[in-house]
Protein backbone atom coordinates (compact mmCIF):
# COMPACT_ATOMS: atom_id res chain seq x y z
CA UNK A 1 0.00 0.00 0.00
CA UNK A 2 1.20 3.49 -0.89
CA UNK A 3 0.02 6.34 1.33
CA UNK A 4 0.63 10.08 0.94
CA UNK A 5 -0.10 12.16 4.05
CA UNK A 6 -0.04 15.94 3.54
CA UNK A 7 2.84 15.58 1.07
CA UNK A 8 4.38 18.70 -0.45
CA UNK A 9 7.43 19.16 -2.66
CA UNK A 10 9.17 22.47 -3.18
CA UNK A 11 12.16 22.46 -5.54
CA UNK A 12 15.31 24.43 -4.79
CA UNK A 13 14.27 27.06 -7.35
CA UNK A 14 11.10 27.73 -5.37
CA UNK A 15 8.67 25.87 -7.62
CA UNK A 16 6.06 24.07 -5.56
CA UNK A 17 5.36 20.88 -7.52
CA UNK A 18 3.15 19.12 -4.96
CA UNK A 19 0.81 20.88 -2.57
CA UNK A 20 -0.61 19.00 0.40
CA UNK A 21 -1.29 15.70 -1.39
CA UNK A 22 -3.26 12.99 0.42
CA UNK A 23 -3.64 9.65 -1.33
CA UNK A 24 -3.93 5.98 -0.64
CA UNK A 25 -3.17 3.41 -3.33
CA UNK A 26 -4.13 -0.19 -2.51
CA UNK A 27 -2.24 -3.28 -3.67
CA UNK A 28 -3.21 -4.44 -7.14
CA UNK A 29 -4.70 -1.17 -8.35
CA UNK A 30 -4.07 0.28 -11.82
CA UNK A 31 -3.82 4.02 -11.31
CA UNK A 32 -3.53 6.55 -14.11
CA UNK A 33 -2.25 10.02 -13.27
CA UNK A 34 -3.34 12.73 -15.68
CA UNK A 35 -2.78 16.47 -15.86
CA UNK A 36 -1.06 19.17 -17.88
CA UNK A 37 2.71 19.20 -18.41
CA UNK A 38 4.29 20.71 -15.31
CA UNK A 39 1.26 19.95 -13.13
CA UNK A 40 3.35 17.65 -10.92
CA UNK A 41 2.55 14.19 -12.36
CA UNK A 42 6.18 13.17 -12.63
CA UNK A 43 7.05 14.54 -9.18
CA UNK A 44 4.16 12.59 -7.65
CA UNK A 45 5.23 9.36 -9.33
CA UNK A 46 8.95 9.74 -8.62
CA UNK A 47 8.41 10.54 -4.95
CA UNK A 48 7.08 6.99 -4.48
CA UNK A 49 10.51 5.40 -5.05
CA UNK A 50 12.29 8.48 -3.78
CA UNK A 51 13.90 9.37 -7.10
CA UNK A 52 12.62 12.74 -5.88
CA UNK A 53 12.55 13.50 -2.15
CA UNK A 54 9.49 15.19 -0.71
CA UNK A 55 10.00 18.32 1.39
CA UNK A 56 6.96 18.08 3.70
CA UNK A 57 4.49 15.46 4.89
CA UNK A 58 4.84 11.71 5.16
CA UNK A 59 4.96 8.97 2.56
CA UNK A 60 4.37 5.35 3.54
CA UNK A 61 5.15 2.25 1.51
CA UNK A 62 3.67 -0.77 3.31
CA UNK A 63 3.60 1.11 6.62
CA UNK A 64 7.26 2.19 6.29
CA UNK A 65 7.80 5.96 6.24
CA UNK A 66 10.30 6.58 3.45
CA UNK A 67 11.04 10.31 3.52
CA UNK A 68 14.00 9.84 5.88
CA UNK A 69 15.49 6.57 4.60
CA UNK A 70 18.71 6.53 2.60
CA UNK A 71 21.67 4.38 1.53
CA UNK A 72 21.17 0.63 1.71
CA UNK A 73 17.67 0.95 3.14
CA UNK A 74 16.63 3.08 0.18
CA UNK A 75 18.12 0.59 -2.28
CA UNK A 76 16.20 -2.22 -0.57
CA UNK A 77 13.02 -0.17 -1.00
CA UNK A 78 13.73 0.51 -4.65
CA UNK A 79 14.41 -3.12 -5.57
CA UNK A 80 10.77 -3.87 -4.78
CA UNK A 81 9.52 -1.12 -7.07
CA UNK A 82 9.89 -1.41 -10.83
CA UNK A 83 10.17 1.70 -12.96
CA UNK A 84 9.39 2.32 -16.61
CA UNK A 85 10.56 5.44 -18.46
CA UNK A 86 9.46 7.34 -21.53
CA UNK A 87 12.77 6.69 -23.29
CA UNK A 88 13.15 3.07 -22.03
CA UNK A 89 16.54 3.79 -20.36
CA UNK A 90 18.25 0.62 -21.53
CA UNK A 91 21.98 0.26 -22.10
CA UNK A 92 21.81 0.17 -25.87
CA UNK A 93 25.19 -1.50 -26.39
CA UNK A 94 24.36 -4.34 -23.99
CA UNK A 95 22.39 -7.48 -24.75
CA UNK A 96 18.69 -7.65 -23.94
CA UNK A 97 19.42 -10.46 -21.47
CA UNK A 98 22.02 -8.45 -19.54
CA UNK A 99 19.71 -5.43 -19.49
CA UNK A 100 16.95 -7.52 -17.94
CA UNK A 101 19.38 -9.15 -15.49
CA UNK A 102 20.26 -5.74 -14.03
CA UNK A 103 16.85 -5.93 -12.35
CA UNK A 104 18.50 -8.39 -9.95
CA UNK A 105 21.59 -6.40 -8.91
CA UNK A 106 20.13 -5.11 -5.65
CA UNK A 107 19.48 -8.68 -4.46
CA UNK A 108 23.14 -9.71 -4.31
CA UNK A 109 26.44 -8.54 -2.80
CA UNK A 110 28.27 -5.88 -4.82
CA UNK A 111 31.32 -8.04 -5.59
CA UNK A 112 29.25 -10.89 -7.03
CA UNK A 113 27.23 -8.61 -9.28
CA UNK A 114 30.28 -6.65 -10.43
CA UNK A 115 31.89 -9.93 -11.48
CA UNK A 116 28.67 -10.88 -13.26
CA UNK A 117 28.05 -13.90 -11.02
CA UNK A 118 24.27 -14.22 -10.96
CA UNK A 119 22.66 -17.44 -9.71
CA UNK A 120 21.08 -19.64 -12.36
CA UNK A 121 17.68 -18.90 -10.85
CA UNK A 122 18.11 -15.20 -11.58
CA UNK A 123 19.07 -15.92 -15.17
CA UNK A 124 15.97 -18.06 -15.57
CA UNK A 125 13.87 -15.31 -13.98
CA UNK A 126 15.20 -12.86 -16.56
CA UNK A 127 14.45 -15.23 -19.42
CA UNK A 128 10.99 -16.04 -18.06
CA UNK A 129 10.23 -12.32 -17.86
CA UNK A 130 11.28 -11.96 -21.51
CA UNK A 131 9.06 -14.91 -22.36
CA UNK A 132 6.13 -13.25 -20.57
CA UNK A 133 6.72 -10.16 -22.68
CA UNK A 134 6.87 -12.25 -25.85
CA UNK A 135 10.44 -11.38 -26.81
CA UNK A 136 12.38 -14.39 -25.55
CA UNK A 137 13.89 -14.88 -29.01
CA UNK A 138 15.58 -11.47 -28.72
CA UNK A 139 17.42 -12.36 -25.48
CA UNK A 140 20.92 -12.28 -26.93
CA UNK A 141 20.60 -9.44 -29.41
CA UNK A 142 21.85 -5.96 -28.58
CA UNK A 143 19.16 -3.68 -27.17
CA UNK A 144 19.64 -1.07 -29.91
CA UNK A 145 18.63 -3.62 -32.57
CA UNK A 146 15.05 -3.63 -31.23
CA UNK A 147 12.10 -1.40 -32.14
CA UNK A 148 10.74 1.12 -29.64
CA UNK A 149 7.88 -1.13 -28.56
CA UNK A 150 10.23 -4.09 -28.09
CA UNK A 151 12.64 -1.92 -26.07
CA UNK A 152 9.82 -0.88 -23.75
CA UNK A 153 8.99 -4.57 -23.32
CA UNK A 154 12.61 -5.22 -22.37
CA UNK A 155 12.25 -2.46 -19.77
CA UNK A 156 9.08 -4.14 -18.52
CA UNK A 157 10.90 -7.48 -18.33
CA UNK A 158 13.65 -5.76 -16.33
CA UNK A 159 11.01 -4.44 -13.92
CA UNK A 160 9.35 -7.87 -13.65
CA UNK A 161 12.70 -9.49 -12.87
CA UNK A 162 12.90 -7.30 -9.78
CA UNK A 163 9.90 -9.27 -8.54
CA UNK A 164 8.22 -5.99 -7.63
CA UNK A 165 4.99 -5.23 -5.79
CA UNK A 166 4.61 -1.96 -7.66
CA UNK A 167 5.58 -0.73 -11.12
CA UNK A 168 5.81 3.01 -11.67
CA UNK A 169 5.54 4.14 -15.27
CA UNK A 170 6.53 7.67 -16.24
CA UNK A 171 4.92 8.39 -19.63
CA UNK A 172 5.50 4.79 -20.77
CA UNK A 173 4.01 5.19 -24.24
CA UNK A 174 4.80 8.83 -25.02
CA UNK A 175 7.50 7.91 -27.55
CA UNK A 176 5.64 5.03 -29.20
CA UNK A 177 3.37 4.96 -32.25
CA UNK A 178 -0.39 4.44 -31.72
CA UNK A 179 -0.41 0.70 -32.52
CA UNK A 180 2.62 -0.11 -30.35
CA UNK A 181 1.08 2.07 -27.65
CA UNK A 182 -1.96 -0.18 -27.44
CA UNK A 183 0.21 -3.30 -27.33
CA UNK A 184 2.38 -1.97 -24.52
CA UNK A 185 -0.67 -0.76 -22.54
CA UNK A 186 -2.17 -4.25 -22.97
CA UNK A 187 1.08 -5.61 -21.48
CA UNK A 188 0.64 -3.34 -18.47
CA UNK A 189 -2.95 -4.52 -18.03
CA UNK A 190 -1.84 -8.16 -18.27
CA UNK A 191 0.92 -7.70 -15.68
CA UNK A 192 -1.54 -5.95 -13.39
CA UNK A 193 -4.09 -8.74 -13.73
CA UNK A 194 -1.91 -11.85 -13.90
CA UNK A 195 0.68 -10.94 -11.26
CA UNK A 196 -1.38 -8.57 -9.12
CA UNK A 197 1.35 -5.93 -9.41
CA UNK A 198 0.19 -2.40 -8.62
CA UNK A 199 0.62 -0.10 -11.60
CA UNK A 200 0.92 3.66 -11.23
CA UNK A 201 1.29 5.36 -14.61
CA UNK A 202 1.58 8.98 -15.76
CA UNK A 203 -0.18 9.54 -19.04
CA UNK A 204 -0.69 12.32 -21.54
CA UNK A 205 -3.47 10.53 -23.36
CA UNK A 206 -6.70 10.88 -21.44
CA UNK A 207 -8.49 8.18 -23.43
CA UNK A 208 -5.74 5.64 -22.73
CA UNK A 209 -5.77 6.48 -19.04
CA UNK A 210 -9.54 6.03 -18.90
CA UNK A 211 -9.42 2.81 -20.92
CA UNK A 212 -6.68 1.03 -19.00
CA UNK A 213 -6.60 2.47 -15.48
CA UNK A 214 -9.29 1.54 -12.99
CA UNK A 215 -8.65 4.70 -11.03
CA UNK A 216 -7.71 8.16 -12.21
CA UNK A 217 -5.86 10.79 -10.23
CA UNK A 218 -6.08 14.24 -11.79
CA UNK A 219 -3.43 16.78 -10.87
CA UNK A 220 -3.63 20.49 -11.43
CA UNK A 221 -0.89 22.85 -10.26
CA UNK A 222 0.42 20.39 -7.68
CA UNK A 223 -2.96 19.55 -6.15
CA UNK A 224 -5.07 16.44 -6.53
CA UNK A 225 -8.26 17.78 -8.11
CA UNK A 226 -9.83 14.46 -9.05
CA UNK A 227 -9.46 11.02 -7.52
CA UNK A 228 -11.96 8.37 -8.45
CA UNK A 229 -12.92 5.53 -10.76
CA UNK A 230 -12.00 6.08 -14.39
CA UNK A 231 -15.53 5.36 -15.62
CA UNK A 232 -16.89 8.35 -13.70
CA UNK A 233 -14.67 10.82 -15.56
CA UNK A 234 -16.82 13.28 -17.50
CA UNK A 235 -16.35 16.61 -19.20
CA UNK A 236 -16.77 18.49 -15.94
CA UNK A 237 -13.89 16.65 -14.23
CA UNK A 238 -11.68 17.19 -17.28
CA UNK A 239 -12.37 20.93 -17.00
CA UNK A 240 -11.17 20.71 -13.40
CA UNK A 241 -7.96 18.96 -14.38
CA UNK A 242 -7.09 20.72 -17.62
CA UNK A 243 -8.63 24.14 -17.00
CA UNK A 244 -10.98 23.89 -19.98
CA UNK A 245 -13.05 21.27 -21.70
CA UNK A 246 -11.21 18.99 -24.09
CA UNK A 247 -12.25 18.62 -27.70
CA UNK A 248 -12.97 15.15 -28.97
CA UNK A 249 -9.64 14.75 -30.76
CA UNK A 250 -7.72 15.97 -27.72
CA UNK A 251 -9.25 13.28 -25.53
CA UNK A 252 -8.11 10.71 -28.06
CA UNK A 253 -4.63 12.12 -27.74
CA UNK A 254 -4.15 12.40 -31.47
CA UNK A 255 -3.43 16.11 -31.61
CA UNK B 1 12.93 49.15 -47.64
CA UNK B 2 11.73 45.57 -47.17
CA UNK B 3 12.36 43.67 -43.95
CA UNK B 4 14.80 41.41 -45.79
CA UNK B 5 16.87 44.41 -46.99
CA UNK B 6 16.83 45.87 -43.53
CA UNK B 7 18.10 42.61 -42.02
CA UNK B 8 20.81 42.40 -44.69
CA UNK B 9 21.98 45.87 -43.68
CA UNK B 10 22.28 44.65 -40.08
CA UNK B 11 24.40 41.62 -41.08
CA UNK B 12 27.41 41.57 -38.72
CA UNK B 13 30.55 42.90 -40.39
CA UNK B 14 33.51 40.63 -39.77
CA UNK B 15 36.05 41.82 -42.37
CA UNK B 16 37.91 44.07 -39.92
CA UNK B 17 38.50 41.23 -37.45
CA UNK B 18 39.58 38.91 -40.28
CA UNK B 19 42.04 41.56 -41.53
CA UNK B 20 43.56 41.95 -38.06
CA UNK B 21 44.09 38.17 -37.87
CA UNK B 22 45.73 38.00 -41.32
CA UNK B 23 48.09 40.91 -40.53
CA UNK B 24 48.96 39.32 -37.18
CA UNK B 25 49.84 35.96 -38.79
CA UNK B 26 52.02 37.64 -41.47
CA UNK B 27 53.79 39.69 -38.79
CA UNK B 28 54.43 36.56 -36.69
CA UNK B 29 55.88 34.75 -39.72
CA UNK B 30 58.20 37.68 -40.52
CA UNK B 31 59.45 37.92 -36.95
CA UNK B 32 60.03 34.14 -36.80
CA UNK B 33 62.06 34.12 -40.02
CA UNK B 34 64.24 37.04 -38.98
CA UNK B 35 64.83 35.51 -35.57
CA UNK B 36 65.69 31.99 -36.65
CA UNK B 37 68.77 32.99 -38.71
CA UNK B 38 68.40 30.27 -41.30
CA UNK B 39 71.68 29.54 -43.09
CA UNK B 40 70.54 29.73 -46.73
CA UNK B 41 74.03 28.86 -48.09
CA UNK B 42 73.47 25.24 -46.94
CA UNK B 43 71.07 24.81 -49.87
CA UNK B 44 74.04 24.95 -52.33
CA UNK B 45 75.51 21.60 -51.18
CA UNK B 46 72.30 19.88 -50.23
CA UNK B 47 71.93 18.27 -53.67
CA UNK B 48 75.20 16.34 -53.27
CA UNK B 49 74.41 15.33 -49.70
CA UNK B 50 70.94 14.13 -50.64
CA UNK B 51 72.28 11.99 -53.51
CA UNK B 52 74.81 10.28 -51.26
CA UNK B 53 72.12 9.78 -48.65
CA UNK B 54 69.52 8.27 -50.96
CA UNK B 55 71.88 5.89 -52.75
CA UNK B 56 73.01 4.77 -49.31
CA UNK B 57 69.49 4.46 -47.97
CA UNK B 58 68.49 2.23 -50.88
CA UNK B 59 71.37 -0.14 -50.13
CA UNK B 60 69.69 -2.33 -47.54
CA UNK B 61 71.87 -4.49 -45.36
CA UNK B 62 69.96 -7.76 -45.16
CA UNK B 63 72.35 -9.45 -42.75
CA UNK B 64 71.85 -6.44 -40.48
CA UNK B 65 68.10 -6.71 -40.95
CA UNK B 66 67.86 -10.25 -39.59
CA UNK B 67 70.93 -10.15 -37.41
CA UNK B 68 72.87 -12.83 -39.34
CA UNK B 69 76.65 -12.97 -39.72
CA UNK B 70 78.53 -10.82 -38.67
CA UNK B 71 75.72 -9.57 -36.44
CA UNK B 72 73.92 -11.33 -33.57
CA UNK B 73 70.15 -11.64 -33.69
CA UNK B 74 69.87 -9.17 -30.77
CA UNK B 75 71.72 -6.58 -32.90
CA UNK B 76 69.48 -7.05 -35.92
CA UNK B 77 66.79 -4.64 -37.00
CA UNK B 78 64.01 -7.22 -36.73
CA UNK B 79 64.82 -7.84 -33.09
CA UNK B 80 65.06 -4.12 -32.33
CA UNK B 81 61.76 -3.50 -34.12
CA UNK B 82 60.10 -6.14 -31.96
CA UNK B 83 61.55 -4.49 -28.86
CA UNK B 84 60.19 -1.14 -30.02
CA UNK B 85 56.76 -2.67 -30.59
CA UNK B 86 56.87 -4.33 -27.19
CA UNK B 87 57.76 -1.03 -25.49
CA UNK B 88 54.86 0.71 -27.24
CA UNK B 89 52.45 -2.12 -26.44
CA UNK B 90 53.29 -2.49 -22.74
CA UNK B 91 53.53 1.29 -22.30
CA UNK B 92 50.10 1.80 -23.91
CA UNK B 93 48.61 -0.98 -21.79
CA UNK B 94 49.97 0.51 -18.55
CA UNK B 95 48.87 3.99 -19.62
CA UNK B 96 45.35 2.82 -20.49
CA UNK B 97 44.90 0.91 -17.23
CA UNK B 98 46.08 3.90 -15.20
CA UNK B 99 44.03 6.30 -17.31
CA UNK B 100 40.73 4.57 -16.49
CA UNK B 101 40.56 5.76 -12.85
CA UNK B 102 41.78 9.20 -13.97
CA UNK B 103 39.05 9.22 -16.62
CA UNK B 104 36.42 8.53 -13.99
CA UNK B 105 37.99 11.15 -11.72
CA UNK B 106 37.78 13.76 -14.47
CA UNK B 107 34.22 12.91 -15.51
CA UNK B 108 31.48 15.32 -14.45
CA UNK B 109 28.99 12.47 -14.81
CA UNK B 110 30.69 10.32 -12.18
CA UNK B 111 32.23 12.63 -9.60
CA UNK B 112 30.51 15.98 -10.19
CA UNK B 113 31.84 19.31 -11.42
CA UNK B 114 34.13 20.22 -8.52
CA UNK B 115 36.14 16.99 -8.27
CA UNK B 116 36.16 16.63 -12.07
CA UNK B 117 38.01 19.94 -12.25
CA UNK B 118 40.72 18.56 -9.95
CA UNK B 119 40.94 15.37 -12.02
CA UNK B 120 41.24 17.40 -15.19
CA UNK B 121 43.97 19.56 -13.63
CA UNK B 122 46.02 16.44 -12.81
CA UNK B 123 45.67 15.26 -16.41
CA UNK B 124 46.75 18.67 -17.71
CA UNK B 125 49.86 18.55 -15.51
CA UNK B 126 50.72 15.12 -16.97
CA UNK B 127 50.13 16.40 -20.50
CA UNK B 128 52.30 19.53 -20.23
CA UNK B 129 55.47 17.42 -19.81
CA UNK B 130 56.77 16.78 -23.32
CA UNK B 131 57.41 13.07 -23.73
CA UNK B 132 61.08 13.53 -24.57
CA UNK B 133 61.62 15.59 -21.40
CA UNK B 134 59.96 12.88 -19.34
CA UNK B 135 62.23 10.29 -21.01
CA UNK B 136 65.37 12.36 -20.30
CA UNK B 137 64.42 12.51 -16.62
CA UNK B 138 63.51 8.81 -16.35
CA UNK B 139 66.73 7.75 -18.12
CA UNK B 140 68.64 9.21 -15.18
CA UNK B 141 66.67 7.05 -12.77
CA UNK B 142 66.12 3.80 -14.66
CA UNK B 143 69.06 3.80 -17.06
CA UNK B 144 69.28 3.42 -20.84
CA UNK B 145 66.92 0.51 -21.35
CA UNK B 146 63.47 -0.60 -22.45
CA UNK B 147 61.96 -0.10 -18.98
CA UNK B 148 62.56 3.64 -19.30
CA UNK B 149 60.71 3.65 -22.62
CA UNK B 150 57.79 1.69 -21.17
CA UNK B 151 57.48 4.04 -18.20
CA UNK B 152 57.78 7.17 -20.34
CA UNK B 153 55.08 6.02 -22.72
CA UNK B 154 52.89 4.72 -19.91
CA UNK B 155 52.97 7.90 -17.86
CA UNK B 156 52.72 10.25 -20.83
CA UNK B 157 49.75 8.36 -22.32
CA UNK B 158 47.69 8.85 -19.16
CA UNK B 159 47.33 12.57 -19.93
CA UNK B 160 45.60 12.20 -23.27
CA UNK B 161 43.86 8.88 -22.60
CA UNK B 162 42.40 10.06 -19.28
CA UNK B 163 41.05 13.19 -20.95
CA UNK B 164 39.48 11.24 -23.83
CA UNK B 165 38.09 8.55 -21.49
CA UNK B 166 36.46 11.27 -19.39
CA UNK B 167 34.93 12.76 -22.54
CA UNK B 168 33.58 9.35 -23.56
CA UNK B 169 32.01 8.91 -20.12
CA UNK B 170 30.50 12.39 -20.21
CA UNK B 171 29.09 11.95 -23.70
CA UNK B 172 27.33 8.67 -23.00
CA UNK B 173 23.60 8.23 -22.48
CA UNK B 174 22.82 8.94 -18.84
CA UNK B 175 19.33 7.45 -18.82
CA UNK B 176 20.42 3.87 -17.93
CA UNK B 177 21.96 5.26 -14.73
CA UNK B 178 18.54 6.58 -13.77
CA UNK B 179 17.07 3.13 -14.39
CA UNK B 180 19.81 1.51 -12.28
CA UNK B 181 19.10 3.95 -9.47
CA UNK B 182 15.48 2.89 -9.69
CA UNK B 183 16.28 -0.85 -9.36
CA UNK B 184 18.33 -0.12 -6.23
CA UNK B 185 21.84 -0.44 -7.67
CA UNK B 186 24.77 1.06 -5.74
CA UNK B 187 27.61 3.10 -7.28
CA UNK B 188 29.79 0.10 -8.20
CA UNK B 189 26.87 -1.66 -9.82
CA UNK B 190 26.03 1.52 -11.74
CA UNK B 191 29.61 1.70 -13.04
CA UNK B 192 29.61 -1.99 -13.97
CA UNK B 193 26.20 -2.14 -15.68
CA UNK B 194 25.52 1.48 -16.64
CA UNK B 195 28.86 3.02 -17.60
CA UNK B 196 31.31 0.28 -18.63
CA UNK B 197 29.08 -1.40 -21.26
CA UNK B 198 28.52 2.00 -22.85
CA UNK B 199 32.14 3.19 -22.93
CA UNK B 200 34.11 -0.06 -23.34
CA UNK B 201 34.15 0.18 -27.14
CA UNK B 202 35.14 3.86 -27.05
CA UNK B 203 37.90 3.20 -24.52
CA UNK B 204 39.31 0.34 -26.62
CA UNK B 205 39.17 2.42 -29.77
CA UNK B 206 40.90 5.39 -28.14
CA UNK B 207 43.57 3.08 -26.71
CA UNK B 208 44.24 1.50 -30.12
CA UNK B 209 44.60 4.96 -31.61
CA UNK B 210 47.07 5.81 -28.85
CA UNK B 211 49.01 2.61 -29.61
CA UNK B 212 49.45 3.98 -33.12
CA UNK B 213 50.98 7.17 -31.73
CA UNK B 214 53.07 5.30 -29.17
CA UNK B 215 54.74 3.06 -31.78
CA UNK B 216 56.12 6.23 -33.36
CA UNK B 217 57.07 7.62 -29.93
CA UNK B 218 58.86 4.42 -28.96
CA UNK B 219 61.07 4.83 -32.02
CA UNK B 220 61.95 8.43 -31.26
CA UNK B 221 62.46 7.82 -27.53
CA UNK B 222 65.29 5.42 -28.33
CA UNK B 223 67.28 8.49 -29.37
CA UNK B 224 67.57 9.58 -25.75
CA UNK B 225 68.33 6.02 -24.67
CA UNK B 226 64.90 4.71 -23.77
CA UNK B 227 65.33 1.43 -25.65
CA UNK B 228 64.20 0.30 -29.10
CA UNK B 229 65.28 1.29 -32.60
CA UNK B 230 66.01 4.95 -31.86
CA UNK B 231 69.51 4.40 -30.46
CA UNK B 232 70.76 2.70 -33.64
CA UNK B 233 68.93 5.28 -35.71
CA UNK B 234 70.77 8.24 -34.19
CA UNK B 235 74.08 6.38 -34.11
CA UNK B 236 74.01 5.49 -37.79
CA UNK B 237 72.92 9.00 -38.76
CA UNK B 238 75.77 10.57 -36.84
CA UNK B 239 78.30 8.17 -38.41
CA UNK B 240 76.89 8.68 -41.94
CA UNK B 241 76.08 4.95 -42.19
CA UNK B 242 73.33 5.52 -44.74
CA UNK B 243 72.95 1.84 -45.61
CA UNK B 244 72.25 0.92 -42.00
CA UNK B 245 70.02 3.95 -41.51
CA UNK B 246 68.11 2.96 -44.67
CA UNK B 247 67.57 -0.53 -43.33
CA UNK B 248 66.23 0.85 -40.04
CA UNK B 249 63.97 3.30 -41.88
CA UNK B 250 62.56 0.44 -43.94
CA UNK B 251 61.75 -1.44 -40.73
CA UNK B 252 60.12 1.65 -39.19
CA UNK B 253 57.96 2.22 -42.25
CA UNK B 254 56.80 -1.41 -42.37
CA UNK B 255 56.13 -1.44 -38.63
CA UNK B 256 54.16 1.83 -38.59
CA UNK B 257 52.09 0.83 -41.62
CA UNK B 258 51.35 -2.58 -40.12
CA UNK B 259 50.30 -1.21 -36.74
CA UNK B 260 48.22 1.47 -38.46
CA UNK B 261 46.43 -1.14 -40.57
CA UNK B 262 45.78 -3.49 -37.64
CA UNK B 263 44.53 -0.73 -35.35
CA UNK B 264 42.28 0.76 -38.06
CA UNK B 265 40.81 -2.66 -38.74
CA UNK B 266 40.17 -3.38 -35.06
CA UNK B 267 38.70 0.06 -34.44
CA UNK B 268 36.38 -0.40 -37.40
CA UNK B 269 35.20 -3.67 -35.85
CA UNK B 270 34.62 -2.06 -32.46
CA UNK B 271 32.30 0.80 -33.36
Amino acid sequence: MIKFVNVSKTYANGVQALKDVNLEIQDGEFVGIIGLSGAGKSTLLRSINKMISITAGELFIDEVEISSIKGKELRMLRRNIGMIFQSFNLVKRMSVFNNVLTGRVAYHPTLKTVLGLFPKMDKLMALNALDTMGILDKAFTRADQLSGGQQQRVALARALTQNPKVILADEPVASLDPITTVQVMDDFARINKDFGITIVANMHHVDLAIKYATRIIGIQDGRVVYDGPSRQIDDKTLVQIYGRSLKHDEVLGES
Amino acid sequence: MTRAEETLRKKPKKWLINLVFIVAIIAALAISFSGSRINWTRFETIGISLRIMFTGLADFKFNFLFGTDPYHFEEGVVYMTLVTLAIAFIGTFIGAVLAIPFGFLASVNVVGKKIARIGEAILVIIRVFPEIVLALILVKGFGMNALTGVLTIGIHSIGMLGKLFAEAIDNMDKSPLEALDAVGANSWQKIRYGIIPQVAADISSITLYRLDINVRSATVLGIVGAGGLGASLILSAENWNWDILGTILLAIIVMVLAVDAVSSYLRGKLL
